[in-house]
């Protein structure tokens, strides 16, 4: 190719990356970087983890110091929940006060012989009447008259009561002053549903803001100069958390990553031209990275637009080998052999990044092909248009030559290697029971004070758990209420049977059509009713006159319209069933029934139970983490391949078994080394840290390819030795600044690769440079 | 507290003010509660009549109340059916006879049921003698003085359905015999105490 061709081709492909990277979504989802769904149910979820209305709910603590000081509290958040109601960022905000839930309550009461359990034909006539009156008239002489005696002119059959026994399964939140209160007397508790998705982060953010600046106004108007504070909780609170997180980091990584490398070669190289040039490759590989990436994933990842750069830092090592190893114009077996060096060492990088693309992560995975690709390019760059550019090669020398001239200093140097291998070796051997944590907390984005502010909130608030679910889904949104009426008794069974303490089911408060029809068909018509119950008063001490208004109910019920969804629009009652009842994408219905209280020793005889009835039982927690332990014996596969790969690459490039073989104990050395060292300091090591002990091995393997094949010439030999020291430290640079980062993959990433470059370098002069070159 | 609150206030004040002096009321006041927390732990046997417009006879239960000072507070009640309930502190425990004569027990805290924890936390307090307590839920008026005094007391707050609108007491020195609660539904529930067999 001539040279202008290759110009073009180069600026026709830069061109149309940016075109492809410019026009790319870029998303900041969080989940990318938690396993995909593998079943169905686990789709299911998925989906609501990002959109369902669940995804909307912020959890607001208004926490005072002593819980002496409980009445402020509750007066502030009393005052924030009026003002979020009167903003409309909020749909819908609760705090406890028993006023709050008038509103569904008369919802219940107005549709109860619909929705009555006990609605039946036998309740209606004479006998049933007369055992419901006389069961009435035990209730208004209990403890608990008060509360039945509003209802009793309107309700003597006491439906009401049996559908809030079937409801109210669980204790009903604490509350003091009114307001939901945490176990310790000092936050109180509000709940607001944002009028947007969780996933839209802007929208999320600006809620908040509204959110705290409500709250500002509310401790000032009720806080009465007591020191109250603002805890917020919930998915959108934490995706907006996590975005931010994740913006500061790359911002200051971004900067700090290249300021260091580029002071670092500048100070040792003392060539501007050269620093500018050195960006080429990795500018356009990072463009093609991103390119492919918008092409295969159909989007870019925030994490991968901002630590990408700082990922493929190691590109810049091969501008370095170009631009000190260049052998001389007139030398081009010179140039040959670092051609070829160059090559294996892009090939076996790469390679380092496949347990990363086959993780079964998704963020991983576009962070893994984002690498491969940038690091191939950069390569190819570097090989094919710098020396062009570069400015004429100029020796730079290492103080110092390798490997020493007494070899009993390369001796005691493999020994000191040998030992820390043994002792990494025993560390992991000793650890080796909990060598690997598969717990969803370890690798989860969020920091774990927010999931534990969540759990502590929600577990005062009564909240759903969200660890149990059962989920159905059937093709209509009938089928899929009859379903779960079909589901209700076998969950009733395991109820009493202890197998777990409560479930709410969205056809308790919205039965099936099929249901609703059969009760209105068990209703009498006004004259029937009106002449049992004349009949069944006269045998109690009830006057014949106190139950007008039921007879009048009974007739609107059995003639009036069935209920729908939009009979609980706006209230509480109504989000619920938004949430638990929902329309999929594919046009089925699916019903999700919350579980508390599943009790772990009988949780095989729940999920058999509820299979049964065509439903399955999802345990979040125990779902994620076996599938975490699969994706982490997928991830040691592909490991393994990408050694494999690696260990090939290097026999069909070097076709040498001696020199493959101290590769690959350099290689073996130094990971072993780093796996022993992140055992000691991290405690235990995760799937993140399994994918980055391979791109250790990859990265390893450019320091050894280069140390086993040193030029026999003193001068050039100290040049690829100050080549190779130089790379190692800007990708140790790169590596450990984003083990800096508070978001856990970027941090493990960072931290294994660090520990892992000086490793590298160490066991590759240790290991590969063994025999001092001759001519 | 409303308007209308207000001028009954006023109202109940002058009133109270005609049939004895003021001063006098007070110090009465603070020597009949200080004779009620005298009286410490105790039991004593009640009958329990609702007058109300649903039904043709007042029902009638019986049985014992038993206070132990300052916030246990337990009804049981052994006619027409076996029924208790314990009210500690802030939790409220509920043991009936369903109709297969198996007891069924239930708990739930106080204050998710409003229309029980008036009631509950007015008895408490008066058994205890806790007059600052009770002045902070009622307007309390002192219709006869000591030694056969009554009682009257009259929420500050709106009641919620179902809830107490008015509560008149009556009894002799440190015994107190009759409490009588009128509900926002017009009924009347009278209890009456006495020893305790």
């Amino acid at each position: 190719m001539s040279l202008m061709a290759r110009w073009v081709t180069l600026l026709v492909v830069v061109a149309v990356c940016g075109w492809l990277v410019a026009r790319a979504p870029i998303a900041t989802d969080i989940a990318a970087f938690l396993p995909g769904p593998a079943t169905p149910e686990q789709q299911l979820l998925a989906e609501q983890l990002h959109d369902g209305i669940a995804t909307r709910l912020v959890l607001i603590g208004v926490s005072v110091p002593d819980a002496a000081q409980s009445a402020q509290a509750a007066r502030v958040a009393a005052a924030l929940t009026r003002r979020l109601r009167a903003d409309s960022h909020f749909t819908f905000v609760v705090s406890g006060d028993p006023k709050d839930f008038e509103r569904e309550r008369a919802l219940l009461f107005e549709a109860r012989y619909l929705l009555s359990p006990q609605v039946q034909a036998a309740e209606f006539t004479v006998e049933g009447l007369r055992s419901a009156l006389h069961r009435l008239e035990q209730r208004l002489t209990s403890a608990l008259a008060p509360l039945v005696r509003p209802m009793a002119p309107t309700d003597p059959t006491g439906e009401m009561i049996a559908m809030v026994e079937r409801l109210a399964q669980r204790p009903p939140p604490r509350s003091q002053h009114g307001v939901w209160f945490t176990a310790d007397g000092r936050t109180a508790i509000v709940l607001a549903q944002t009028r947007n998705p969780g996933f839209n982060i802007d929208a999320q953010e600006e809620a908040q803001r509204a959110l705290q600046s409500a709250f500002g106004a509310s401790r000032d108007e009720a806080g009465g100069g007591v020191d109250v504070s603002l805890q917020l909780a919930g998915p959108g609170v934490f995706a907006v958390e996590s975005r931010t997180r994740i913006e500061r980091d790359a911002r200051r990584l971004s900067i700090l990553a290249t300021a260091l490398i580029a002071g670092l070669l500048l100070s040792v190289l003392r060539s501007p031209r050269f620093l500018l040039l050195a960006a080429v490759p990795v500018g356009t590989g990072a463009l093609a990275g991103l390119a492919v990436i918008a092409v295969a994933f159909g989007e870019i990842h925030g994490i991968t637009l901002g630590f990408g750069l700082t990922l493929i830092g190691e590109a810049v090592d091969y501008a370095i080998y170009v631009h000190l190893q260049r052998a001389a114009p007139d030398d081009p077996r010179g140039n040959a052999r670092l051609w070829r060096a160059l090559l294996l060492a892009v090939l076996s990088s790469a390679a380092g990044f496949i347990a990363m693309i086959l993780s079964g992560f998704r963020g991983l995975a576009q962070l893994g092909v984002f690498s491969l690709v940038g690091i191939v390019v950069s390569g190819a760059v570097a090989r094919f248009y710098l020396p062009a550019l570069l400015p004429a090669p100029r020796p730079r020398p290492a103080p110092f030559d390798w490997p020493p001239r007494r070899p009993a200093l390369l001796r005691a140097a493999q020994a000191v290697l040998a030992l820390a291998v043994v002792l990494a070796v025993a560390q992991i051997v000793v650890r080796a029971p909990t060598l690997w944590t598969d717990s969803l907390a370890s690798i989860s984005p969020l920091a774990a004070s927010s999931g534990e502010l969540d759990a502590h909130l929600r577990g005062d608030a009564a909240l759903p758990e969200v660890r149990w679910l059962i989920a159905l889904e059937r093709p209509t949104q009938q089928q899929a209420l009859e379903q779960a009426e079909a589901l209700r008794p076998v969950l009733e069974q395991q109820r009493q049977s202890g197998a777990l303490v409560a479930f709410d089911s969205p056809a308790d408060v919205l039965p099936s059509e099929r249901t609703q029809r059969a009760r209105q068909a068990a209703l009498p018509e006004a004259g029937v009713l009106q002449a049992a119950l004349a009949s069944a008063i006269a045998s109690t001490n009830f006057t014949p006159n106190a139950f007008a208004p039921f007879v009048a109910a009974v007739e609107k019920a059995r003639t009036g319209p069935l209920l729908t969804p939009a009979y609980y629009a706006g209230s509480g009652l109504g989000q619920r069933l938004t949430a638990q009842l929902v329309a999929r994408p594919s046009g089925t219905t699916a019903v999700l029934i919350t579980v508390h209280g599943v009790d772990a020793e009988r949780t095989a005889q729940l999920r058999a139970a509820v299979r049964a009835q065509g439903a399955t039982l999802i345990d979040l927690k125990d779902d994620v983490e076996m599938l975490l332990a699969d994706y982490r014996r997928t991830a040691l596969w592909a490991a393994v391949a990408g050694a494999a790969l690696i260990v090939v690459l290097l026999a069909v490039q070097l076709r040498s078994v001696r020199m493959v073989g101290r590769i690959c104990a350099a290689l073996g050395a130094a990971v072993v080394i780093t796996a022993g060292a992140l055992v000691r300091f991290e405690g235990s090591l995760t799937l993140f840290h399994l994918v980055a002990l391979l791109l250790v091995a990859g990265i390893g393997s450019n320091y050894a390819i280069f140390f086993c094949r040193l030029p026999a010439d003193s001068t050039a030999r100290r040049t690829t030795l100050a080549s190779v020291i130089l790379a190692s430290a800007t990708t140790f640079i790169a590596f450990v600044l984003l083990s800096t980062s508070t978001t856990p993959v970027l941090h493990m990433i960072g931290t294994t690769v660090g520990i892992g470059t000086l490793a590298g370098l160490v066991a590759s002069a240790v290991c590969a440079a063994v025999e001092t070159p001759t001519a | 507290m409303t308007e209308r609150r207000f001028v009954l206030r006023a109202l109940l004040g002058t009133l109270a003010a005609t049939v004895v002096p003021a001063r006098a009321q007070v110090e009465d006041l603070d020597q009949l509660f200080a004779l009620f927390a005298a009286q410490g732990e105790r039991r004593k046997a009640f009958v329990e009549r609702r007058h109300s417009v649903l039904f043709r006879n007042p029902p009638e239960s019986r049985g014992t109340l038993y206070f132990k000072p300052p916030a246990l507070l337990e009804r049981e009640v052994v006619s027409p059916r076996h029924e208790k309930i314990r009210i500690d502190g802030a939790s409220v425990t509920l043991w009936s006879e369903g109709d297969d004569g198996k007891v069924i027990e239930r708990k739930a805290p106080l204050t998710t049921i409003p229309q029980l924890a008036n009631l509950v936390l007015t008895i408490r307090a008066t058994l205890a003698g806790d007059l600052a307590t009770l002045r902070k839920m009622y307007l309390i008026a002192l219709q006869a003085p000591l030694p056969r005094w009554r009682l009257e007391l009259t929420p500050i707050d709106e009641p919620v359905a179902g809830a107490v609108s008015a509560i008149a007491m009556a009894g002799d020195r440190g015994e107190v015999q009759r409490i009588q609660f009128t509900e926002t539904t017009g009924d009347r529930t009278e209890l009456l105490l006495s020893a305790a067999r």
